[in-house]
């Protein structure tokens, strides 16, 4: 279990976060909601590692730390999937995997995971000769290889067909379902709800925990404030 | 990530940007040391330590350009160790090149003294 708890974040004079609390539990497929600017990034950088935040604190497991460093999480089995990717643009993407491969013995072979995304024909491809939905695929392929314990991917949907949406979201609900904690943000409303086990919703520079999608479409304020609904 | 991890495939990915920022540093270096009319291989404590200095700059920027900070760091390598696999092939070429050096400069002594 990773928790980001009670993180205050500011950007010069802007107050980003001010008392937001990040859960990944294991078994569930969680999805940060919230309008653009309202933090769920810098909550998700906060939870990797890559912004050290205010005030609050960073449990993994047993272990609390004011400040990590985005490898020693991810060495804990955390694993931190940007919205602009985590894999580096030059080199080819089965040489990529194999070096999670090598790395993290116990997860997908490289071939298997590129099998199961549909990226084969790409394995000796640079990530910048793909397309968007490839590349996507293409991450998510290395997060089966690497099977983190805990996976944090901010926008994983964007852009991209949903054809690509639905095999992404598909390919971390079996994430889920195998025991990891999977936390997923992104404005694909409708595709994240639908393959949500819990939601939280982030704004006001706080989060609050509306449990499963069907009490999160319920959910007055959350409905006229982020939805759009009246 | 340790010793027994040198020959790893994060590690030669390190080792081989290291390779690539050396040459380009101490080309730049020659370059300068050449339009101040200065010799343009100089090798020793402080010029060595500022060539190993800015090797590991300019690859830190091309693993920036390149995006494997997120994959280095999902990999677990800390940028201590990133620094240090960074350094490592521009210490042994500098190392490399002062020999070769004070080689040829103890040939040239000889040449002369003869």
């Amino acid at each position: 279990m990773l928790v980001a708890d009670s993180i205050a974040m500011h950007f010069g004079d802007r107050r980003v976060l001010s008392a937001a609390t990040l859960r990944a539990m294991p078994g569930e497929l969680r999805v940060l909601l919230g309008r653009s600017g309202a933090g769920k990034s810098t909550l998700m950088k906060v939870a990797a590692g890559w912004l050290a935040p205010d005030s609050g604190i960073v449990r993994l497991g047993d272990d609390v730390r004011l400040r990590w460093s985005p490898a020693a999480l991810a060495r804990g089995g955390v694993f931190y999937l940007p919205d602009d990717g985590a894999l580096g643009s030059a080199l080819p993407i089965r040489q990529q995997l194999a070096m999670f491969a090598e790395r993290y013995p116990g997860g997908d072979a490289p071939e298997a995971a590129m099998e199961r995304l549909g990226i084969t024909h790409c394995a000796d491809m640079p990530p910048h000769r793909m397309s968007g939905g490839e590349q996507r695929r293409a991450d998510v392929a290395a997060v089966f290889v690497r099977r983190p314990r805990v996976l944090l991917a901010d926008e994983p949907l964007r852009g991209i067909a949903p054809i690509d949406q639905e095999r992404i979201l598909e390919a971390f609900r079996d994430l889920a379902r195998a025991g990891a904690a999977v936390v997923v943000t992104g404005h694909d409303v409708e595709a994240l709800l639908d393959g949500a086990d819990h939601v939280t919703w982030c704004t006001s520079g706080t989060t609050y925990e509306l449990g499963a999608p069907a009490r999160a479409r319920a959910h007055e304020a959350f409905s006229r404030e982020y939805l759009g609904r009246a | 990530m340790r010793a027994r991890s040198l020959t790893s495939l994060a590690s030669q990915l390190l080792l081989r940007h290291g390779l690539v920022a050396w040459p380009l540093v101490r080309m730049i270096f020659a370059l300068a040391l050449l339009m101040t009319l200065s010799p343009p291989l100089p090798v020793g404590g402080g010029v060595s330590l500022g060539v190993i200095g800015f090797s590991v700059a300019v690859a830190m920027i091309a693993i920036s350009r390149r995006g494997e900070r997120v994959l280095l760091a999902n990999l677990g390598v800390d940028v201590a160790q990133q620094v240090l696999l960074l350094a490592l092939p521009a210490l042994l070429l500098e190392l490399l090149l002062g020999m070769l050096l004070g080689l040829i400069a103890g040939e040239a002594s000889a040449a002369l003294s003869a």
